[in-house]
């Protein structure tokens, strides 16, 4: 066995040339997959880890297809509901910037809510909410505020609400990177200035979530919900973990069908390539016959001089899609998954590496890679050493 | 087109199976040329060329076995994922009994492996012998294995076209509720069956009976099955109600399940090729272990169970 893979080596070693153009190739296109397998994986671990801590259930009103403001007597009714601990009402929307055509999302808090506190406390160690609320103050996403100091907004940001006047708010902090892929854009500010910003009437909401902590009564929380109003849409935690399983499916997927066809192409090339039988490699091949080497033996042997390529081009590309998407942040590739229409997103990638992706990978290039040469290899052992030789 | 086939595991699992019909395909054509012209006494050029395309023949099928064990385990692994998107299944054996592909695709893969192996015995037992004696049979009992393939590949294209994401499947635990199963055997019956055949096995195989080993040993894979299901899994999840062929292959139970089904497969396929093919000892032996090595994973919790609480039978 050893002596063999000496030998191999030795062999690859005097065919450098001859292997590097497959062997570049191959690792691109093994690194190009596997970074959009590592986004894919990072992204997915770090939304369903901020979709445990949304609301049981969200209530929202639709009218002709549109999501409307819903009244204040709702956030009443369901809290009427067995088995609802919790309903309360929340005021969010969207600021255009015309002249950029960005916007920001804007979310009102009622900052005199105790878990409100808590949970802020935890997002912002040093936050003081007194201080806070002294003036008209708002926290940013990380992607506001590179947009703000782009237009020299360091202190403060003048909103111009729909009945014309101006609100000069004053930026109180910034939230942490950790959440900046679902926080970039977002501003937090005291719920009654966001009304105001926003033009939502004093007795209306953007929409309702509610806390059902018994699994069991969903259900029937969300049937009487249904039947309460026929101008309603419903949406639960299973609902959009769902949505954004199908939708990375949906996205993963469209990428690698169409990878799939650069792939055949590959394919296709590499028995083109392989079954151009070279004098050299026709002297080699007639070399080991008059040495005793069977058809069979010259065939395995082929072979694994082929995997070796193909392994270490795995090995390569795998690496080099770690570095790219970890150490650089996957520049480019990174738009397909976050979208790059509105605020730049810097969210940085959780690393997520799971062995089934490594064991697909593998799978769906070393695989088909052996199978496209094994004609041609075939070809280039049965070859006569006669003629080679004379 | 449905989501399904939008999932990273069912694009490669397609693709390599496409990829690899292409070179059976190849393949099958030289096998059709080979039985049609091969004249074993000649001495013309054309009966060299066409002994030469046999290795290539021999290497594409050893390479497809070596590929179908992998697709196997891709193929109950992307099953036991895809529960997660569809409605009540919780593992493989939903996803399999959602429409009428599933089990037929899993049987027929299983066999292909089997076939696979078996094919690759008589290849090597025909070049060390003299004079070729299976040399016509290897070839066609090779276009039966390309055409279980082909029928393969059409039951795994439809598997995933009808499986929705949207109506609900049932959960194992559902699907094997019933302690009826198809031989409507009792479990104590289904029980002594199984150690009955084990033996059975061992005593035909060291009597040298040659069919009637064949016969116990394809029976008592299926028994195996049922076996399995319906008795000793309940004692690996050490849940009555949980019975189940396909959450053993999962990493709650440390994927003991691919240990017992390769060491069943591997005994069987031993004991086939000792019964139908070749009289070596060798083989005999290495079904005699890989057996008796099967009956005790699987029967090993069963018997800690039966020690713990001090239970006779």
């Amino acid at each position: 066995m050893l002596p063999k893979l000496h030998f191999l080596l030795l062999l690859l070693l005097k065919h450098k040339k001859k292997h590097l153009g497959i062997f570049l190739l191959s690792a691109l296109l093994i690194a190009l997959l596997a970074s959009t397998l590592f986004i894919s994986a990072s992204l997915k671990k770090d939304i369903f880890s901020t979709l445990d801590a949304q609301a049981d259930i969200t209530l929202q009103k639709y009218q002709a297809g549109r999501l409307m403001n819903l009244p204040s007597s709702w956030l009443d009714e369901a809290l009427a509901i067995e088995g609802v601990t919790k309903a309360q009402g929340r005021i969010y929307g969207e600021h255009y910037y015309e002249p950029k055509e960005e916007h920001f999302l804007i979310v009102g808090i009622d900052f005199y809510d105790e878990q409100v506190q808590k949970n802020l406390q935890r997002l912002l160690q040093n936050i003081d909410i007194e201080a806070f609320l002294k003036r008209k103050n708002m926290i940013i996403g990380t992607g506001v505020k590179k947009f703000f100091n782009e237009y020299a907004y360091n202190d403060y940001y003048i909103f111009r609400p729909p009945n014309r006047s101006k609100e000069k708010v004053y930026i109180y902090d910034t939230l942490p990177q950790t959440t900046a892929l679902i926080g970039s854009d977002v501003i937090l500010m005291d719920i009654e200035e966001a009304r105001k910003i926003l033009g939502i009437p004093r007795d209306e909401f953007s929409d309702i979530i509610l806390e059902v902590p018994n699994k069991n009564e969903r259900l029937t929380v969300y049937e009487k919900l249904l039947v309460s109003h026929f101008n309603t849409r419903i949406i639960t935690k299973e609902d959009i973990q769902k949505h954004y399983e199908n939708l990375f499916n949906y996205k993963g997927g469209v990428f690698m069908v169409l990878y799939s066809i650069a792939l055949a192409t590959f394919l296709l090339i590499l028995y083109q390539r392989y079954s151009l039988i070279t004098t050299a490699d026709a002297k080699e091949v007639a070399i080991l016959k008059s040495v005793g080497w069977s058809i069979k033996g010259i065939i395995s042997f082929k072979l694994e001089e082929n995997f070796i390529v193909a392994f270490f081009a795995y090995i390569f590309g795998v690496i080099g899609a770690l570095i790219y998407v970890y150490v650089f942040g996957a520049p480019l590739l990174r738009n397909i998954f976050l979208g790059y229409n509105n605020l730049q997103n810097d969210a940085s990638f959780t690393p997520a590496i799971h062995l089934s992706d490594l064991v697909l990978l593998f799978l769906l290039f070393v695989v088909p890679f052996m199978l496209a040469i094994i004609i041609p290899l075939w070809r280039v052992a049965i070859t006569e050493p006669n003629e080679v030789l004379k | 087109m449905s989501n399904i086939f939008l999932s990273p595991q069912v694009i490669v699992l397609l693709f390599v199976t496409l990829s690899l019909a292409v070179v059976l395909t190849f393949a099958a054509f030289k096998t059709v040329q080979l039985i049609k012209n091969y004249k074993p006494n000649a001495v013309t050029q054309e009966q060299y060329t066409l002994e030469k395309s046999s290795y290539l023949i021999t290497t594409i099928i050893q390479v497809s076995l070596f590929i179908n064990i992998f697709l196997l385990a891709l193929f109950t692994h992307t099953l036991n994922s895809l529960s997660d998107i569809i409605p009540g299944a919780m593992c493989a054996a939903g996803v399999v009994s959602s429409n009428a592909f599933g089990n037929p695709l899993i049987v027929l893969k299983v066999v292909i492996i089997l076939c696979s192996l078996l094919w690759l015995r008589i290849n090597k037992e025909d070049f060390i012998t003299k004079g070729h004696p299976y040399f016509k049979r290897k070839y066609l009992f090779f276009l039966l294995i390309f055409l279980l393939f082909l029928i393969d590949i059409f039951l795994e294209l439809n598997f995933f076209a009808h499986l929705s994401t949207v109506e609900p499947v049932m959960c194992c635990s559902h699907i094997y509720k019933h302690t009826q199963n198809s031989f409507s055997l009792s479990n104590s019956s289904l029980v002594t069956l199984f150690y009955t055949l084990y033996l059975l096995l061992l005593l035909t195989l060291t009597l040298n009976k040659r069919l009637l080993s064949a016969a116990f040993s394809l029976l008592f894979l299926y028994i195996s099955y049922l076996a399995i299901t319906y008795f000793f899994s309940t004692y690996i999840y050490e849940l009555p109600t949980h019975r189940c062929p396909y959450c053993i292959l999962s990493s709650d139970y440390a994927y003991i399940g691919y240990f017992i089904y390769t060491s069943l497969i591997l005994a069987s396929y031993y004991a086939l090729s000792f019964a139908l093919f070749v009289q070596k000892t060798e083989l005999r032996a290495k079904a005699l272990i890989w057996y008796t090595l099967f009956v005790f994973i699987v029967s090993a919790k069963f018997i800690y169970f039966l020690i713990v609480n001090h239970t006779t039978l």
